[in-house]
This record gives structure tokens, C-alpha cells and sequence, in this order.
């Protein structure tokens, strides 16, 4: 029998809770005070917020094609990453550190530098100033995210899932989607994450690739910083960050039922 | 469908796993590949499985008509009890309404109707194996074979689970050929054994002859405790229990000690390991470990003679005293 020595007394969990979320919520804070401000004028105005009602059709128009080209992105990481991610978790030896190393280059290098030379090649694929071409420059910069996140999940796999598919008589296709894509879907969402993230935040890919034809919510946001037009800069960011922290949310459930629903730990 | 295995070889880099294996199995046989772990049994049924292919040698069973339940069962988490038991017909391309007549079938045989929609993480050890068993079972396979089927279980639940598998392997009269590191596991399921070492099946024969009639010392020892006497000292007329070295070798149960004055032997140890008396006895300067069921009254310095009885199952019944 021993008894726990009272210890120094500790900073309650909430209290140390509600000190990270205040650091995280005060430029939202910020954001939201700015939004209702007008520049020589005392009290709140909710003239930033009027004027982006009165414009709603072309920032939404942004909006939706930021949205396109970032889940696409995340669909053409997914879909080029899910064999690569396969072949070398299953892959023993140093070789393969190697070619890890290799296909993660676009998320070491600069964007710039790595943007650069593939506008050449797009100039002459005629893909620059289209929608394609930004979907593919962005899921060239950001695909290695995904891959990391699949190599882990595939990592995790026992391969005796695939063999005993395999051994019940069942082919790749089926293999995988009856049988490994449910195990990969919680990282396949954490990478999606990030490159949905790179993607639909990018402001100079974007612009480089779609050469302001292609519409982008941060095109349609930059001006308004450059301006000095805090209020519906404010504005504008508050609606870009709520866009992806509900879709987060929403994947967040989705996985979580999904998985609760079979019994399985989140 | 008979399974005939000739000469099989496979190496992983320089470890020779299988040397010129053979074996074969009879038609709705029971048979029991038992060897040490990393002796390379669950590569043989990898290969039986078409899941490795061996460097050299040949398998006839089937090929995909050999279905294998993996050891940790390997339940896809993802699918329900009647999905689970539906993916090898559905990869067969099989009519849904037959898919789900066989597999409503094979749930109510393996008692597990009520659990059809349940997910493998909410079900117990014994329902996993039954979902894995019946899995297997509903793509009709030529042949069946088990990877370590009781060592996931308790031990209360193994002899249970041995005869409920006999069972189920007798009513679909399905081949079967499971390994085990376990003697006692292999006796209780099989119709003959393989005792497998080093690479190579040592011995194959019914669960009495292996155990009873060992052709070699590793393979006794590997079935369970065997006390290993020079005839010189016992004069075994048993000569299947004899190797061409002189040796005899005998069960716990065919083995009694008797203190005698005029014995042979002196006692250097003896100790009581539960089911059977274990005694180090020392004969012309050489010590013999020798295990009885039958424990005597024995102290260190004690001198005895070994009386040999006979056991049922054994082909000569014997009895004999040194």
C-alpha cells in the first residue's frame, strides 16, 4: 500500500483547453471586427458584409471553381498515389527510402521553383489558362501529402486481407474496393486534407497556370488586400475559412460513423 | 480430391524454409502438418493456396479450389457476418439469390443466423472462427486448410473446438490439412500427422503410430516427452520402438519405476511435473532422462529398476523389466 503524494496543484485540462482556442479564435476575432468596420467610421457597420451579399454571384462563382479544382485535386492525388503508396509500403529494403524520397520532391522543393519549369511543359501541352491545367499543377505540388498518408495506411494493412481475398477468389478491382479502400480511408481523408488545403488555398500557382481566366476564391480575395479594403478582405477570409473547417467537420462524422458503425476504435 | 505434393523446395533469400517435400492426402483425410514454429508449415499451405509459389516441385490440389482459414481468422472488419460469408461467392460472380440462400444456409449450420448483420468486431474468438470456417466453406473448395485453428482459443475451448471442427470437416467431407505447432492439437483433429522438421515431413502416419512408433529421436521428442534408453540397458522386443542406433524409446505411460536394490539405474534427480514424474538416471557414467506417468516414491541415491507396460494403441503390447 502506498499513498500518491499530493503533487503542485495542476492547471485544470479546461482552462488550458480554452487558452489554445482562444490563441487560435483571436485573428478570427480579429477577422470579424475588421468585417464589421469601415475605414473612418466609429461604430459597426455591416457594409463588407452587404456589399459580398450584392456580389454573391461572382465570389460564389470563385468559390465553387476553388471548390472543383480542390477536390479534384484531391481525387487525382488519391487515384495516381493509391499504387505507388501500395507498392512501397509492401516493398522491403533501402531502395525504397529512395524512390520515397524521390516522389516527395514537389512538397520539398519551393512551389516556384518546381512551378516554373512545368509551365514550359504546360505552355507547350496548351494547358496553361484552363481549368486542367491548374487541376494538375495543383495535384503535381500537392500530391506527395497523399502519398505519405497511403504509404502509412498501407503500412498498416496486414497483407493477409489481400491474400485471403485473393485466395476467395476475388480480383484487384474488387480486392481493393471491397477489401483495402474502407482501411484506407481515415488516412486517405488526413491527406486529402492537406492537399485539398494547398489546393484551394494557392494564390500563385493558380494565377500562373490559370492566368486569371481560370476563377479562384484567393484571385478574387488578393485584390481586396492589395487594396487596403480591410473589411471585405475580412469578410471574404472568414467565409474562406469556414469552407473547409465544415468540411472537416463533416468528414470528421462521416468517418466517425462509419467506423463506430463496425465496432472499430476512432 | 486426393492432394499429391512432390519434392517442394522454397528459400527466402539464403533460409531453405521447404527441402523436397512430399505429401499426400486422401479424399475427405484429415491431416495434420505438426512442426515448430518457423519450420516453414504455413508456407506450405501458402503454396497449397496458390498465395506462394514454390521454387521447385509440384502441387496438384486444385490450385483456387484450395480455400485456407487464416490463423487470426482475417475477418474483412469493413463487412457484415453475411458479407464476409457472401465475398467469395459474389467474387464468383454467383446469382444474388443463391448467394443468399447458401449463405443463409451455412450461417444457421454454423449457429450464426442471429449474427448476420453484426460486424467480425463485435463477435467472439469461437464466432470469428465459425464466420472464417463458414466463409471458406461457402465457395465449396476442393480443399480446406487451417492455419493454427486453436491457438487463437482459450484452452477450456480447444478440444471443444477440435471435435466441433472434426465434426463440421466429417459432415462437408472436405479434404482438409491443417498445421499446428501443438502434439496435442494435431492428435485431436487428425486422421494421420506429418510431423514436420527442418524443412522436410519426417514421419506421416496416424496420430498412435507417431506418437507410439517415432522413426527417429527428434520426431519423439517433438510429439512429447520420451524417455530415450540404449537397448543394452532395456531389452525392448518392440522393434518398431527401436532405431537402427540401439535406441528405444518410450511414452510416460509405458514407463513404471521401481526402487530395487539390484537395480541398474540410480536416481540422480526426480521431480514431479504434474501429469508425470520426471528422473535423471545414471547407468555406467551416463545419465538418461526418463518421464512416467506412473510417479513412485523415489530419492536421490535410490537405486531402481524400469518396468515397460503396455499401452493400448501400442502395435506389440509388451511387458518386460530390467
Amino acid at each position: 500500500m502506498f499513498e500518491r503524494s499530493a503533487g503542485p496543484a495542476r492547471c485544470p485540462d479546461y482552462l488550458r483547453l480554452a487558452a489554445i482556442a482562444g490563441l487560435f479564435a483571436l485573428p478570427v476575432v480579429m477577422l470579424l471586427f475588421y468585417s464589421l468596420s469601415a475605414r473612418g467610421q466609429a461604430e459597426p457597420t455591416l457594409r463588407a458584409w452587404r456589399y459580398l451579399f450584392a456580389e454573391r454571384r461572382n465570389f460564389l462563382s470563385a468559390l465553387a471553381s476553388s471548390l472543383s479544382y480542390g477536390f479534384s485535386a484531391v481525387i487525382v492525388a488519391f487515384v495516381s498515389c493509391v499504387l505507388p503508396a501500395k507498392a512501397i509500403a509492401r516493398a522491403h529494403g533501402s531502395h525504397t527510402a529512395a524512390i520515397e524520397a524521390v516522389l516527395l520532391t514537389p512538397a520539398l522543393l519551393p512551389s516556384i521553383s518546381f512551378a516554373i519549369g512545368i509551365h514550359q511543359l504546360f505552355i507547350r501541352a496548351g494547358l496553361v489558362d484552363t481549368w486542367v491545367g491548374v487541376l494538375l499543377i495543383l495535384s503535381f505540388v500537392s500530391y506527395p501529402y497523399m502519398l505519405r498518408a497511403l504509404i502509412a495506411s498501407y503500412e498498416s494493412i496486414d497483407p493477409a486481407y489481400e491474400q485471403c481475398a485473393r485466395n476467395l477468389g476475388a480480383g484487384a478491382l474488387r480486392t481493393f474496393l471491397r477489401v483495402e479502400l474502407p482501411f484506407l480511408l481515415p488516412g486517405a481523408a488526413a491527406g486529402g486534407s492537406v492537399v485539398f488545403l494547398v489546393a484551394f488555398s494557392d494564390y500563385f500557382l493558380v494565377f500562373l497556370v490559370g492566368g486569371g481566366i481560370v476563377p479562384a476564391f484567393t484571385s478574387y480575395l488578393v485584390p481586396f488586400i492589395r487594396s487596403a479594403d480591410y473589411s471585405i478582405a475580412s469578410a471574404l477570409s472568414i467565409i474562406f475559412l469556414l469552407v473547409p473547417i465544415g468540411l472537416f467537420v463533416l468528414q470528421d462524422r462521416a468517418l466517425t460513423l462509419l467506423l463506430r458503425r463496425r465496432g472499430m476504435s476512432v | 480430391m486426393n492432394v499429391a505434393v512432390d519434392k517442394l523446395t522454397k528459400r527466402f533469400g539464403e533460409t531453405h524454409v521447404l527441402r523436397d517435400l512430399s505429401l499426400s492426402v486422401s479424399h475427405g483425410e484429415f491431416v495434420s502438418v505438426l512442426g515448430p514454429s518457423g519450420v516453414g508449415k504455413t508456407t506450405l499451405l501458402k503454396i497449397l493456396a496458390s498465395l506462394e509459389n514454390p521454387d521447385s516441385g509440384s502441387v496438384q490440389c486444385g490450385g483456387r479450389n484450395a480455400v485456407l482459414v487464416f490463423q487470426d481468422y482475417v475477418l474483412f472488419p469493413f463487412l457484415t457476418v453475411h458479407q464476409n460469408v457472401a465475398f467469395g461467392l459474389e467474387a464468383r460472380r454467383m446469382p444474388q439469390r443463391d448467394i443468399a440462400a447458401r449463405v443463409g444456409r451455412l450461417l444457421s449450420h454454423f449457429g450464426l443466423s442471429d449474427k448476420a448483420t453484426e460486424y467480425p468486431a463485435r463477435l467472439s474468438a469461437g464466432q470469428k472462427q465459425r464466420v472464417a470456417l463458414a466463409r471458406a466453406l461457402a465457395v465449396e473448395p476442393q480443399l480446406l486448410l487451417l492455419d493454427e485453428p486453436l491457438a487463437n482459443l482459450d484452452k477450456n475451448l480447444k478440444r471443444d473446438t477440435a471435435l466441433y471442427l472434426r465434426r463440421v470437416q466429417r459432415e462437408f467431407g472436405i479434404t482438409t490439412i491443417c498445421v499446428t505447432h501443438d502434439q496435442e492439437e494435431a492428435m485431436a483433429i487428425s486422421d494421420r500427422i506429418a510431423v514436420m522438421l527442418d524443412g522436410e515431413i519426417k514421419q506421416l502416419g496416424t496420430p498412435a503410430t507417431v506418437y507410439y512408433q517415432p522413426n527417429s529421436v527428434a520426431v519423439a521428442r517433438f510429439m512429447g516427452p520420451v524417455s530415450v534408453l540404449p537397448n543394452s540397458l532395456l531389452a525392448c522386443r518392440n522393434a518398431s520402438l527401436a532405431d537402427q542406433s540401439g535406441t528405444c524409446m518410450l511414452r510416460p505411460e509405458q514407463v513404471v519405476l521401481r526402487p530395487s536394490a539390484s537395480g541398474s539405474l540410480l536416481v540422480t534427480e526426480v521431480r514431479l511435473l504434474g501429469l508425470y514424474q520426471f528422473c535423471i538416471l545414471e547407468a555406467h557414467g551416463v545419465d538418461y532422462e526418463v518421464f512416467t506417468s506412473h510417479p513412485a516414491d523415489l530419492q536421490r541415491g535410490q537405486r531402481v529398476e524400469i518396468s515397460r507396460v503396455a499401452v493400448a494403441f501400442e502395435k506389440e503390447p509388451v511387458h518386460e523389466t530390467i
